[in-house]
């Protein structure tokens, strides 16, 4: 039998990044849960400042270092490690175990490999031999054939059949793939190719651009009992990166056979590798022939992972954590408001889900905007709707906070502009199209042009009319109830129409037009379960009871942007955590998929909707909160609540607005904790720069290490002596930090300001003390200011600890004239020194 | 956009927006909660009569395709949908979900909160339906005064027999309504298939020599077949490999002995793990089912139990102790559903081949 | 190049067929005892233990037999003679139904081995023959009574049954 498994260490998922932000560090969560209450001593690897796992592993436990061998080697010598595993951490744990299996390391240590077994991770690690095993088991996947003459070029191509695509092996120049729609393309392409190969040899490849990209998440246990937890598809054809591409869930133009094969296919493909866990894999489908392609195997919890479960509500996290323990998928028992057999049941829902993804791009006016193979997303937010036209239309709602900026202009656009546009998407796509449906381009034409199903036209088309009708008949009974049928929200109708929100509601329920949340459940309505997230509708019976007692509404970030969202996600998450053990019943709204926020263990209740003041007042409605609780600075939002509802609104952190700014520079600072007449001193900050333009504004400050490396030997009892008076005399309350500026070798306060969500995590994992905890306890009036303070003597300087801003701009090809700004950061990167000065 | 209602014999009423065809018609009422496939349920023979809900929210996205048919024509009464796309994407462009209904005279409903639906029919049972212009009394009165037709099988079967030629074994096919999966999968495997009527004599099923038997599914309350057909499978099985499914699973356990229930909430859709007894695993199939082989019910000595229902515990195949006989209750080929099974017809070919080599 | 002839999905189906057809010709299961010929006879053989054990609730004896020391080429006899043939002595065959297990039937010349080492172990009511695969070219008038896959094979060809116990996977290839 085998040793019972007392420790794990988990490989996390590193700073967040493109195509990375908390879905890993909410799987790892969910996991560590589970685990602990089974007596499993956890260990983590991670440098991502904004984990929720950070704040809730103990110390001891943590190693905050980056993810690569020498490191986990390390911690695998010093500590008892029975079992390690990389599903938390994506590609790059991956990697890092495929290396320590090859030096022995995990064999000498006799640790287990949870979730894929050594041959696994080396086929995830080895391409080659990846291609070659799925080949030997009759899965079909795009090959490459490399050739150095036209002859072979030939047979291998009518062996793949045309349209083929060709390119140089290593080019004397930087050239594209050509595609080759018959022989004498062919010719051409392959004399150029192997003229400019440095090593005369072409590779050809089946082309698949046009083949519609579909995804799904699948499970397997031990015995090899499997489960097809969710299925994706793509808006776009192959040839966009799926990040990039609008996604439906569950697909909705697959016929049986071509849906039952990709099912076949996820099973083979997750039997060949023997996972026990979760798998998402990616393919194309030739919608002609119904052939089906893998183009991708992701063994490990990801952004689709957390996509499936957000949108169905089938545990995905919890049972693949005990799928990872050699659990049988039937022996596994969940929690109490589940129905029991969730587990085993194959999910299928009765509403649909839509994943729009969010670029960067305002930031970088400059940017090449073209969407490619290339991953350009930094956000994403769903829509979740009982009908296609309200799943997109909620999507869209959540990409933008403010309606008027859900439907821009594009009337000036011209058709060449257009048809550009089309045949060349942007960012802009789905707009476009929406525009092009309003000139009444035919469906058909546009699927032509875009090799995107008639599907997705006809419901934009659905959706365009529906406008136009609203637009007709103002304040209609019937336009009222089309709108919220097609998921426009009133928000836009108040747009629309120029009329008060509230008003829209009253007209909306006398015509007995109610809003309804249905629960996000797995079985379509089958079965009864209590499962605490929701979607909204207009439909007959509304399924989300008033949470009994009194109740709190967090309104998420939803979707990510650059900035410090990742770090709001960790803030809004710790808000609720605290709420909850303060007796709250704490309700999230969110549609960020991959925000840690929206998982079940951090809140009573999760709304999946747009963030707008329409949809804010509905739950507000729904639920009657004793506060609403807004984490982050959001003016708009903020003015709109108050302006629209008498509810008790509290923002965490404050505005910045209440800051005192004598001078936009800084060079250190003095955070401060002040309550009632306490001004407590917390710690030093000392501020960095990534770039070297010795601009020492504070904006592009994007590195801060503690405690602040004095060299001036500055007299900072009297910095601070100078600091709190000037506190005293602005009257700031709560978590402040006083920058300092040199002035002429001197230090002197620049500005005081409530401290930025990014630095308060930081500082909690510097001090040891969950500041968020603190900031709501003195919201609500329930701060133990005495344990605080034994708390705050107990602060240990001994360490040199860094985090560091992570900026995007290699990634999109930006080289020159970017400056790293705090508003520009994709995430970023915890250190700890030893401190050189104790 | 002509609004309509879905009646229930329990007096709910939901009201809709009609697409396909404005009849009004009556049946029992089914939800299906398969992802895809609605062509194939539609077409699919063991609805005959039947009111069918989707509990999937969009349907006719991929209009009506020469490749879905799991029969030509279509006899459910009804379509019950929360949302109806209208797309036509075959040769012409000119078949979408709603055309294909109204050319058969088929009223589609769209616009009904087929989740409440569900839930509605789970707590309650199963019952007839009218899609109706009106909900007044008088319809009502009409709903509950219908009985419904019980000739189910002879209004779908076929009754002349016909051949669908292969090199490989002959097989044949009693029809009780069967669909074109079983076919398929019988053609996929070079079958030399004969589709004889489902109310055949032994002899003259003999007298084909056949390699195989093959009970087909069909529509209906298996109760109400002729007790001829249940002798004939009794002597059958102990002359030819059998498989059965579906209907002919249930009629296959009756001859045996076991008894039959109705379902108070029947089962269809795919989502339900079924185990696998004999090898422990677990797999997903189609299953459209209102009936069932009581539990506890089968003689022990005659049938072994191969196939279980880990949700609602019904048994899901039974197999004779004595005969290389055997049954599933679902539909193996899937179509619409999972084909996790299908290699349950490789099972049945080999036991021929088996029973050959003795 | 070797040739997949069985994949794991039919190797499974044979098992469950043959376990089955067990049941139907034994009338049950009772009186029965399974022998596995070693080294792959016998995972096949707890293969079929464990089916039945699932469809009857009862768990069928199983003996693991080593046919080296009766084999008739076996040239060693000094040495072999004092190896034990069964993994169970005590279990008593007497009047009982034995299923023989071995994954290929080629010549016959193990069967009648094995056949050889039951008769020294007492007198079972009947002796039946299991095999995953039946090659032909037999040398011995030996039939098997329940059989996975008949593959007409070749002399010259090179049949190898490998089970997921041993050999990480299931499946039959002809080389």
């Amino acid at each position: 039998m085998d040793k019972k498994i007392e420790s794990i260490l988990i490989l996390g998922g590193g700073p967040s990044d493109f195509g990375h932000e908390s879905e890993q560090d909410a799987a790892a969560f969910q996991a560590f849960d589970i685990y602990k209450k089974m007596g499993i001593n956890i260990y983590l690897i991670d440098n991502n400042p904004f984990s929720i796992m950070l704040e809730k592993i103990s110390k001891e436990n943590l190693f905050i270092k980056p993810i690569n061998t020498s490191n986990v080697e390390n911690i695998i010598e010093n500590n008892q490690i029975d079992a390690i595993t990389a599903v938390f951490g994506g590609k790059t744990a991956l990697k890092v175990l495929g290396r320590l299996i090859k030096k022995d390391i995990i064999k000498n240590n006799n640790i287990k490999l949870l979730g894929l077994d050594d041959n696994s991770v080396e086929l995830m690690n080895n391409n080659f031999k990846l291609r070659q095993t799925l080949i030997d088991q009759n899965v079909h996947i795009i090959t490459s054939n490399f050739v150095s003459n036209y002859e072979e070029a030939l047979s291998i191509s009518n062996k793949i059949g045309f349209p083929v695509s060709v390119k140089s092996i290593d080019a004397k120049v930087k050239i594209n793939r050509v595609i080759c729609k018959n022989v004498d393309e062919l010719i051409d392409a392959v004399d150029d190719g192997l003229d400019k190969s440095n090593v005369n040899k072409v590779s050809i490849e089946k082309d698949i651009v046009g083949y519609k990209e579909i995804e799904t998440v699948t499970i397997r246990d031990k015995n090899g009992n499997k489960n097809l937890i969710s299925s994706l598809e793509n808006m776009n054809p192959v040839g966009i990166n799926s990040t990039d591409s609008v996604v439906f869930s569950p697909v909705q133009t697959l016929t049986d056979s071509q849906y039952q094969t990709m099912r076949n296919i996820s099973f083979k493909v997750i039997e060949i590798l023997r996972i026990k866990g979760v798998c998402h894999i990616q393919f194309s489908l030739n919608v002609e022939t119904d052939e089906i392609f893998v183009l991708k195997i992701n063994p490990y919890f990801n952004m689709s992972t957390a996509l499936s479960s957000n949108s169905n509500g089938y545990p995905l996290e919890y049972v693949a954590s005990y799928l990872l323990l050699n659990y049988e998928i039937d022996k596994i028992e969940l929690p109490n408001n589940y129905n029991k057999n969730t587990a085993l049941l194959e999910p299928i829902s009765d509403h649909i889900t839509v994943r729009i993804p969010i670029w960067p791009f305002d930031e970088f006016p400059k940017i090449n905007r073209k969407l490619s193979t290339k991953i350009k997303t930094i956000g994403s937010a769903i829509g979740i709707g009982r009908t296609p036209e309200a799943a997109l239309m909620k999507a869209l709602r959540s990409s933008e906070s403010s309606p008027k900026d859900i439907f821009p202009d594009y009337s000036d656009l011209t058709e060449d502009e257009i048809v550009s546009e089309l045949i060349h998407p942007t960012n802009l796509q789905i707009l476009i199209i929406f525009e092009a449906v309003r000139r009444k381009y035919p469906l058909s034409d546009l699927t032509e042009i875009t090799k995107m199903n008639i599907f997705y036209f006809k419901i934009i088309s659905n959706i365009v009319d529906g406008i136009n009708e609203i637009r007709k008949n103002k304040l209609n009974d019937n336009s009222i109830r089309l709108a919220h049928k097609l998921g426009l929200g009133d928000s836009i109708l108040s747009e629309i129409w120029k009329i008060d929100v509230n008003k829209i509601k009253d007209i909306s329920n006398t015509i007995n037009n109610h809003l309804t949340y249905k629960m996000i459940e797995p079985s379509a309505g089958e079965f009864d379960s209590q499962i605490n997230s929701f979607y909204s509708s207009y439909e007959s019976f509304n399924e989300s009871k008033k949470e009994q007692g009194k109740s709190v509404l967090i309104i998420g970030k939803g979707k990510n942007n650059l900035g410090p969202n990742v770090a709001s996600d960790i803030y809004t998450s710790e808000m609720s955590i605290r709420l909850h053990e303060l007796g709250f019943k704490t309700i999230i709204l969110n549609n960020n998929p991959n925000s840690v926020s929206l998982s079940p263990l951090i809140s009573d209740k999760q709304y999946i909707e747009p963030i707008q003041i329409s949809d804010i007042l509905d739950i507000i409605n729904n639920e009657n909160p004793k506060y609403v609780f807004i984490p982050g600075n959001r003016h708009y939002l903020i003015n709109s609540l108050n302006n629209n509802s008498k509810i008790n609104s509290i923002i965490l952190p404050p505005n910045q607005k209440e800051s005192v700014i004598y001078s936009e520079k800084g060079d250190f600072a003095l955070d401060y904790l002040v309550i009632d007449s306490k001004i407590i001193p917390i710690t030093s900050v000392g501020f960095g720069s990534e770039s070297n333009n010795n601009s020492k504004n504070i904006e592009y400050l994007t590195d801060y290490y503690v405690p602040f490396n004095n060299n001036h030997n500055y007299d900072l009892d009297k910095l601070s002596f100078k600091a709190k008076t000037l506190i005293k005399k602005e009257n700031i309350k709560g978590l402040i930090q006083v920058i300092f500026e040199y002035s002429n070798g001197n230090p002197k306060i620049a500005s005081i300001r409530p401290l930025r969500i990014t630095e308060t995590i930081f500082l909690n994992y510097i001090t040891n003390i969950n500041w968020i905890n603190v900031l709501i306890d003195i919201s609500i009036n329930q701060l133990d200011i005495d344990q605080l303070l034994n708390k705050i003597n107990e602060i240990n300087n001994s360490e040199l600890i860094k985090m560091e801003g992570i900026f995007p701009f290699k990634s999109l090809d930006l080289t020159d004239n970017v400056l790293p700004t705090r508003s520009k950061e994709i995430g970023a990167k915890l250190s700890i020194k030893k401190s050189p000065n104790k | 956009m002509k609004k309509r209602y879905l009646i229930l014999e329990d007096g709910t009423s939901f009201e809709g927006v009609s697409f396909g065809s404005d009849a009004t018609k009556t049946g029992e009422l089914i939800i299906t909660s398969n992802i895809n496939g609605y062509q194939e349920t539609i077409t699919n023979p063991i609805y005959h009569n039947q009111i069918v809900a989707f509990s999937q929210s969009s349907i006719g996205n991929i209009g009506i395709n020469r490749k879905n048919y799991e029969s030509i024509f279509s006899s459910i009464q009804g379509v019950v949908v929360n949302e109806y796309t209208d797309i036509s994407i075959n040769h012409l462009k000119k078949l979408s979900l709603g055309t294909f209904l109204k050319q058969r005279e088929i009223p589609g409903i769209e616009g009904i909160d087929t989740r409440q639906l569900m839930k509605h029919i789970n707590k309650n049972g199963v019952m007839k339906a009218s899609i109706v212009d009106v909900n007044d009394e008088h319809a009502f009165n009409q709903l509950n005064a219908t009985v419904l037709n019980n000739q189910q099988i002879q209004t779908v079967a076929i009754n002349k027999p016909y051949l669908i030629p292969g090199s490989g074994k002959t097989i044949i096919v009693l029809d009780f309504g069967l669909k074109e999966g079983i076919l398929r999968q019988l053609s996929k495997r070079n079958c030399n298939i004969v589709v004889l009527p489902w109310n055949s004599a032994y002899q003259d099923i003999i007298n084909l020599d056949p390699e195989g038997i093959v009970l087909s599914t069909g529509p209906g309350n298996p109760l109400e077949v002729n007790e001829e057909v249940l002798k004939t499978i009794k002597l059958i099985q102990t002359k030819i490999p059998l498989f059965a499914m579906g209907l002919g699973h249930e009629l296959f356990a009756l001859a045996n002995g076991a008894e039959i229930i109705k379902l108070g909430i029947g089962h269809h859709g795919s989502n339900h793990p079924i185990k696998k007894i004999i090898t422990n695993q677990i797999i997903y199939a189609n299953q459209s089912q209102d009936f069932a082989v009581k539990n506890n019910s089968t003689d022990l000595k005659n049938l072994i139990t191969t196939h279980i229902d880990l949700i609602n515990g019904t048994v899901q195949g039974l197999r004779h102790r004595e005969y290389p006989a055997f049954t599933v209750q679902f539909s193996p080929d899937g179509a619409a559903g999972p084909n996790d099974s299908a290699d349950i017809f490789d099972e049945f070919l080999e036991s021929i081949n088996s029973k050959r080599g003795q | 190049m070797s040739k997949v002839v069985i994949d794991s999905m039919a190797m499974q189906r044979a098992l469950t067929r043959i376990t089955y057809e067990i049941i139907e010709r034994n009338k049950g299961i009772n009186n029965l005892v399974l022998v596995g010929i070693k080294t792959r006879g016998v995972y096949l053989a707890k293969r079929i233990q464990n089916r039945l054990e699932q469809l009857e609730n009862t768990s069928v004896p199983i003996v693991e037999l080593d046919v080296t020391k009766y084999r008739d080429d076996n040239k060693d006899k000094e040495k072999t003679n004092n190896q034990v043939a069964f993994s169970e002595n005590n279990i008593d065959i007497n009047n009982q139904n034995i299923v023989l297990i071995d994954d290929v039937l080629y010549t016959g010349r193990t069967v009648r081995a094995a056949l050889g080492a039951i008769n020294e172990l007492g007198r079972p009511n009947r002796i039946s023959l299991a095999v995953l695969i039946d090659r032909g070219h037999r040398e011995l008038p030996i039939r098997a009574d329940f059989v996975g896959k008949n593959i007409p094979s070749s002399q010259k060809e090179k049949i190898q049954v490998l089970v997921n116990e041993i050999d990480g996977k299931d499946v039959v290839e002809i080389e």
